[in-house]
């Protein structure tokens, strides 16, 4: 009696038979799950862009995690015999107005600058992704919270935070918070809409006939298919949280001396700008470079993760 | 829908002080303050009322135009708010007249050359834009055109806009607030012409044989510009927001200025005047752009 071949087999072995491409790249795509994730991964490494994103911010992130240890100089440590100096090879981007080595500093500042991002964006994230998620389930809710949203939304760009810095205080800390809930009513929008798109899935309703709870549904259903446009926006609002916790530092709202924040060191070295330049230009070329990083990173993430995006 | 948002907004402005942590009145005063002078500020304040009382007192303030004295010099805040404000309504205006300026034609350009030169340039120009931060453009512009070069005064405010110095000193502060918005419409205008050249009406209209420009001009244009009309109105809140840091960098006598000031010294009722100032102006704004969507897109208004 001849062998029997199931059927999948068979339909395996045809579409091989009928196909330029390799056998091993229908395995590949037979094999569900993990097909996805190396897809995504399969298209950041083409697009040029999310490459080049992708190795700034592997720059900084060693700056973040090991700037202090990088940094040739103590950051903080101040030699008036050698102020304002021009670059040179043992100061590689000169010093400030108190001696302190500018590299250093731009090394050791790295923590501040760009985590501030990160948990800004953390806490907006919690908080925004909460209440889109309940406006977009329970029609009572989504009125209250929408027009809670909309009063923050009356406040412009950087005014919002400048007001919540403003009541707190100046500092980081302050900073952080304060940029977080200027970011709550972006989030709460967007996940609110993604929230009601997803609702009118039949999936939800087979999940909700199947007895799930509104826990469950939440966070195996609505959670799991909102995720990819809420990366690729965080992506960006990372971005626009730097620039922001610099622009607030800058004013000398953020980060208080002697921390070496790049938006602070800035505000320090605009006073002998024209003395010596690279005080402002240094750092102000770091951030540039980070939010330029980051954005090119989410812009290839967006093309990726997107499958209507085409070119 | 506008009246909830404005009451909303004067809520928040007003709890701003109670929010803050600690005694509103300890903050503002020195350390030497005697408790006597607590009272005596917190008596004039209206600080020793119940809360709400403290509220409707504060709006019919407002609305009669009185946003209380500064604590710093005792000056009324309203009447140096109406000094302060058309030095930063002049800098929005040119920021935003620069955005326009520079970031619809070269959505356009880039639009009609799709990955050419200007395509590419017009892109690299756009991220750049979003990418400098304010203050760092502010500065270099300041190192290039005004130190090294020497065309343009470094900081200051020689006078209203439609002098000849006063607008040279506003220059440099309109271009390194709009530059970034100059992207913000680049990017748009360039996305939302692709889209529409691609629609069948001007494929129509080119089967007619109408005349290039006048397709673009007439026929692309007018529809492409029209979500981009939305953005400029949120741009212009964006870029009053901006203010605070260009004002501070080229020392231009600006709310935005005072503001931050204000801020320093825990000025209260200057910063709450401030924000609900350009919260106002903002929110007016959105409603006018919503007007005049409704006016441009007929297809709103017969919804």
């Amino acid at each position: 009696m001849p062998k029997r071949q199931n059927p999948i087999q068979k339909l395996f072995k045809r579409m091989v038979r009928n196909s330029t491409r390799k056998p091993e790249e229908f395995s590949r795509e037979l094999q569900g799950a993990p097909q996805r994730k190396s897809r995504v991964w399969l298209k950041l490494r083409r697009n040029k862009s999310a490459v080049t994103g992708m190795i700034i911010i592997a720059c900084f992130m060693i700056m973040i995690l090991f700037g202090e240890q990088l940094a040739p100089h103590d950051p903080l440590e101040t030699d008036y015999l050698n102020i304002l100096a021009s670059p040179s090879s043992e100061n590689l981007l000169g010093t400030d107005y108190m001696g302190r080595d500018l590299f250093s500093r731009l090394l050791a500042g790295a923590r501040f600058s760009l985590t501030v991002g990160l948990i800004s964006i953390a806490i907006g994230l919690t908080v925004g992704m909460t209440l889109g998620i309940i406006a977009g389930l329970n029609k009572k809710a989504d009125n209250i919270i929408m027009r809670f949203i909309d009063i923050l939304m009356a406040f412009p760009g950087l005014l919002l935070s400048i007001t919540i810095v403003a009541t707190l205080g100046a500092g980081l800390q302050n900073v952080m918070i304060a940029i977080g809930i200027s970011t709550v009513p972006l989030y709460a929008r967007l996940v609110r809409g993604e929230v009601l798109k997803v609702k009118e899935n039949d999936f939800i309703l087979a999940a909700r006939g199947l007895g799930a709870t509104n826990f469950r549904l939440v966070i195996h259903h609505v959670l799991i298919n909102i995720s990819a446009p809420i990366i690729v926006y965080s992506t960006f609002r990372i971005a626009s949280a730097v620039l922001a916790a610099s622009s607030l530092s800058f004013l000398g709202l953020g980060a208080q001396p002697p921390d070496p924040e790049w938006g602070r060191l800035i505000n320090e070295g605009r006073q002998y700008m024209l003395l010596a330049p690279w005080l402002v230009l240094a750092p102000g070329f770091f951030i540039t470079l980070a939010i330029l990083g980051i954005n090119l990173f989410g812009d290839g993430l967006r093309d990726a993760l997107d499958p209507r995006v085409g070119d | 829908m506008l009246i909830p948002v404005i009451i909303g907004v004067s809520i928040l402005t007003f709890l701003m002080m109670h929010l803050a942590p600690g005694d509103p009145v300890a903050v503002m005063l020195p350390d030497h303050a005697t408790g006597a002078e607590a009272e005596l500020i917190r008596a004039r304040l209206g600080l020793d009322e119940p809360l709400h009382i403290q509220y409707f007192t504060y709006v019919r303030n407002v609305i009669s135009l009185d946003f209380g004295t500064s604590v710093q010099t005792g000056r009324r805040v309203g009447a140096e708010l109406f000094a302060r404000w058309p030095t930063t309504v002049d800098l929005t205006i040119v920021a935003l007249s620069i955005a326009i300026l520079f970031g619809i034609p070269l959505g356009i350009l880039a639009a009609l050359k799709r990955a050419s030169f200007t395509d590419h340039f017009s892109m690299v120009f756009a991220l750049l834009g979003f990418c400098l931060p304010n203050f760092f453009l502010a500065l270099l512009l300041q190192l290039l055109f005004a130190m090294h070069l020497d065309w343009l005064p470094v900081y200051g405010r020689a006078g209203p806009l439609w002098t000849w110095q006063g607008f040279q000193s506003f220059i440099l502060p309109g271009l390194s607030l709009g530059l970034s918005s100059a992207g913000v419409l680049a990017r748009l205008t360039r996305s939302n012409m692709l889209e529409v050249l691609q629609l069948d009406y001007i494929r129509t209209a080119r089967a007619k044989g109408i005349w290039e420009r006048r397709i673009i001009f007439k026929h692309a244009l007018k529809n492409a510009l029209i979500p981009v009309t939305t953005i400029i109105g949120l741009q212009f809140g964006f870029l009053l927001g901006g203010a605070f840091i260009t004002e501070t960098v080229f020392a231009l006598p600006g709310v935005g200025r005072y503001a931050v000031n204000a801020i320093f010294a825990r000025d209260f009722p200057i910063i709450q005047g401030v924000t609900l100032m350009m919260a106002m102006v903002f929110v007016l704004c959105n409603l006018g752009v919503d007007l005049i969507y409704a006016y441009l897109d007929p297809r709103i208004r017969y919804d």
